[in-house]
């Protein structure tokens, strides 16, 4: 429900600006799904911007059934597969090429439903505002007692407590990063 | 796909903080404990909001881009199974882009033709406004008539495409005569004052003002909604009015939302001083600080000027750099914008959710293309010529 739009996910339709905005969404899920396979940040980059371009290119030639989040993820996952073939290293997974747009593959419905959660927790927290996304970040990755972020911010110790409090609303529904909230925020105490 | 409502989270977070057995988990979400505490998976997260930037990525892929696209028809295989005479004789005549492949490139062609023209594009706001003279005669300004307007007395007007331009000659006494420039819904308009101030004018939006400053103030009226760039003259104090609100200022950069089918007019102040005068009340705001005026006449005869900090500056100027920008706003706020720029009317039925929306999009894009990157969920949306109708989701 989250990842879809009610219009359809004709791309031939979009300008350069839309599809970039389409590209900062959900840049950063796609590279988490893409490093899980070949556990090599700047190779996971490289496979989500490659698979941006051949979008863009050919974007009057490709017809989306499904939600862009779920069609992306299936891309990202056989091409990461075909980046392990190139290196030669021997994985568990099944050794036959896919093609990027190929309809059978070896992406199970299990799989594909946690890779597309991962998508939508990434997209949430990109859709934050810019300074609840500061304060979150800096209190969740940086690490920094609310004091701190207070400080350096120019705000006061309670709206960094209530920009912590929104996000955690923003994000209720992308339950996987409330889960990650809880192990993380009881580090921070 | 499964059905998330079965999955119990509240008791898996208890799990996970110690305070209840996994034994008391389904299978289902017993899997899914293991998949968060799976060592790695959230370190991998934190790993990728702190250390990707997707902003950089696409600079990167921007050029590759920006490249034109290979168009199909010119795959060169295909035209070498057709006489290349008959396929030119083919394209001259019908002046067409025609594929000359098999049928399933024709069909092609044909359905993306037909798809746009059942799509009723609604397109952004763009450059235009109504200039009206100190003798009542009018002018249609768009981008596309560019050069000399008209002179008045000592004023030359020059419309320099999407922008007006007042040039005073300085020479002899100076004629005080009044303009005003008008934006329709779904256009825009920046403007040159002759003292050098710069004003940027949103859609449905009108500014009254001279053609020279002459006396010991300038000022101009506004309805609707601007940013200012006030050249300095400290000689000359700068007014921004509407009705009985009174923006004062000295030299500086601010925004003033004013338009009437809004509760309040609010003044936000960038760069400089100003002060905000509703009646007897007054207020001198500082950057970042704006000021809300409710003016009686359209406050049950009250009226009330208070003073906000710490606004974010970026949603309220947002519109004169080319976007729109949100911050935890509900739909109807947000159709409210689209539909002055868009020129669109709105209407509701049934409860429309309370889904905040947070970001920036650009807003030189069509009606449908800003609701694609909008991505309402639980939201449906029918467009019928100019009307828009936002329909509740009944779960």
């Amino acid at each position: 429900m989250l990842s879809n739009n009610n219009l359809s996910n004709d791309l031939s339709g979009y300008t350069l600006t839309a599809f970039e905005s389409l590209f900062n969404t959900h840049y950063k899920g796609l590279c988490f799904i893409a490093y899980k396979i070949v556990k090599s940040w700047p190779v996971a980059q490289d496979i989500v911007q490659d698979f941006f371009i051949k979008c863009w290119q050919n974007r009057d030639s490709i017809n989306i059934q499904i939600s862009f989040a779920a069609y992306a993820a299936r891309s990202i996952h056989n091409r990461s597969l075909n980046e392990l073939q190139k290196e030669e290293v021997r994985q568990k997974h099944e050794s036959r090429m896919t093609s990027e747009f190929a309809e059978q593959d070896d992406y199970d419905p299990a799989l594909q439903q946690n890779d597309e959660r991962y998508i939508n927790l990434f997209k949430a927290i990109e859709k934050l505002p810019a300074q609840r996304k500061k304060v979150f970040l800096m209190v969740h990755i940086e690490k920094l007692k609310y004091r701190d972020v207070a400080e350096k911010l120019n705000i006061s110790p309670n709206t960094v407590k209530t920009h912590i409090k929104m996000a955690y609303s923003s994000l209720r529904e992308n339950l996987l990063i409330l889960l990650l909230l809880i192990l993380v925020f009881f580090e921070n105490l | 796909m499964q059905d998330q409502d079965q999955i119990n989270w509240e008791k898996i977070i208890d799990v996970l903080t110690d305070q209840a057995s996994i034994q008391e988990l389904t299978e289902e979400e017993k899997g899914i404990v293991e998949k968060i505490s799976e060592t790695g998976n959230d370190k991998d997260i934190l790993y990728a909001l702190q250390n990707l930037d997707e902003k950089t990525a696409w600079n990167k892929i921007k050029d590759e881009l920006e490249k034109p696209a290979v168009i199909p028809i010119s795959r060169r295989h295909t035209y070498r199974a057709w006489a290349v005479a008959a396929a030119v004789l083919l394209v001259i005549s019908t002046g067409a882009f025609l594929f000359l492949t098999g049928d399933k490139e024709i069909l092609l062609a044909e359905t993306k033709q037909s798809k746009t023209e059942k799509v009723n594009e609604i397109h952004p706001g763009s450059d235009k406004a109504i200039l009206t003279l100190a003798d009542g005669s009018t002018i249609v300004l768009d981008s596309t008539a560019k050069g000399t307007i008209t002179k008045q007395g000592q004023v030359t007007i020059i419309n320099l495409g999407g922008q007006l331009a007042y040039n005073t000659d300085n020479t002899g006494s100076k004629e005080v005569m009044y303009n005003t420039i008008t934006t329709p819904r779904g256009g825009q308009y920046q403007l040159i004052l002759a003292d050098g101030t710069k004003v940027w004018l949103n859609a449905a939006s009108s500014l009254r003002f001279p053609t020279a400053f002459v006396g010991d103030e300038r000022t101009v009226d506004i309805t609707g909604e601007g940013y200012f760039e006030v050249a300095h003259d400290a000689k000359m104090p700068f007014y921004v009015s509407k009705n009985d609100v009174q923006v004062q200022v000295l030299g500086t950069q601010f925004n003033v939302n004013a338009y009437e089918d809004e509760t309040d007019i609010k003044i936000t102040l960038l760069e400089g001083s100003v002060k905000v005068k509703l009646l007897e009340k007054s207020i001198i705001l500082k950057p970042g600080q704006q000021a809300r005026a409710f003016d009686p006449t359209f406050n049950n005869g009250v009226s009330k000027l208070q003073a906000v900090n710490n606004v974010d500056i970026e949603h309220v100027v947002a519109w004169k750099n080319g976007y729109f920008s949100f911050d935890n706003a509900n739909v109807k706020t947000i159709m409210q914008q689209l539909s002055r720029w868009y020129n669109i009317e709105v209407m509701y039925e049934g409860d429309v959710t309370d889904q905040k929306f947070s970001g920036k999009v650009y807003r030189n894009m069509n009606l449908q293309e800003m609701l694609e990157v909008l991505s309402f969920s639980r939201i449906n949306i029918k467009i019928n010529g100019k009307k828009v109708t936002v329909i509740a989701d009944e779960r």
